[in-house]
């Protein structure tokens, strides 16, 4: 496993996910993760689904189930980033979104997406040639 | 090309794309169109970039990234002749200049690839390998070092590029939002 970046970067952002997650479940009515990050229960609860989908895939699952999740979940946080620059200050901001949120969002989405797409990557079969 | 420049490009592209798409919010219709089309382009080449083995499109990509560079210095000296403040008061220097500076490392990037194909083409000689490391198929397993060196190549272009996109988005009107708590949005109970 330490081997392989996709298996390695699933579970530490795994964990991440799953840590912050329940550190917003423990904070006090009205609070924000370090100060900055707005949550809500909704917020929570998705981040710890998406840790435990990481890690799960990353810990049990093979490298290719790893690299689809680590790509999939990259590819959601990006579209969130930007629909989340979008959504500051309207009332369809569910996820009680705010700045440093979409940062923290579009930083995640980059590093799952480029290790991803960009690592351990099937090569192309050649042509037979005859 | 190195696996770590490529993705580092990609980041550079991403980056530049979320602060363009940023600039739509507050900026008047036209120009409004003009940095959607921008920041989508360049979130989709960024996004290439991950999943090849060299950056596509190169020749294209490379008059692409300077075009903003070209157009909004135009797009501000005009505006300014015609007196027009929606237009240099959508056009926030800060987010722009680190849009550019974005750009241009794709550019000088994309320069510096396609020179070096080049010459290696006119000398006869073929590219050195990449060496094979983390972003190689499985059945080629990389050892736990290069591995190690990987992430912390796209940790370290990730850091950078973060902190340069958070620096010019916190100029733009969507970074300039209030923090949720200061919202008061209907229906959000916070925990």
């Amino acid at each position: 496993m330490g081997s392989s970046p996709n298996r390695v970067l699933g579970t530490i952002f795994g964990a991440f996910f799953v840590a912050i997650g329940i550190w917003g479940f423990v904070l006090p009515d009205g609070g924000a993760i370090l100060g900055i990050f707005g949550v809500n229960l909704l917020h929570n609860c998705a981040h710890l689904l998406i840790g435990l989908i990481l890690a799960v895939a990353a810990i049990f699952g093979g490298v290719a189930s790893a690299r689809t999740v680590n790509t999939i979940v990259g590819a959601a946080y990006l579209v969130l980033g930007v629909a989340g620059l979008f959504l500051l200050g309207t009332p369809v901001n569910f996820l009680a979104i705010n700045a440093p949120d979409n940062v923290l969002h579009f930083a995640s989405s980059v590093v799952l997406l480029a290790v991803g797409l960009g690592a351990e990557r099937p090569k192309a079969k050649k042509p037979v040639t005859r | 090309m190195s696996p770590i420049l490529r993705i580092w490009l990609g980041f550079a592209a991403l980056g530049a794309g979320l602060i363009h798409l940023a600039l739509v919010i507050g900026a008047p219709p036209g120009l409004a169109v003009a940095f959607a089309l921008l920041g989508a382009a360049e979130f989709a080449w960024g996004t290439f970039c991950f999943a090849r083995d060299e950056p596509p499109l190169q020749r294209l990509a490379l008059l692409f990234v300077l075009l903003p560079l070209v157009g909004w210095i135009v797009v501000l000296l005009a505006a300014s002749a015609l007196h027009s403040t929606d237009v240099t008061a959508a056009l926030r220097p800060l987010p722009l200049v680190i849009a550019t500076l974005l750009d241009t490392v794709v550019a000088v990037g994309l320069a510096l690839r396609m020179r070096g194909r080049r010459r290696a083409e006119e000398s006869g000689a073929s590219e050195p390998e990449v060496e094979p490391a983390a972003d190689e198929h499985p059945a080629a397993p990389a050892s736990l070092a290069s591995t190690a060196r990987f992430l912390l190549g796209v940790g370290a272009g990730a850091l950078v590029i973060a902190a340069l996109t958070t620096t010019g988005l916190s100029a733009t009107e969507a970074g300039s939002f209030p923090s949720v708590h200061e919202l008061n949005l209907p229906g959000l109970h916070l925990h």
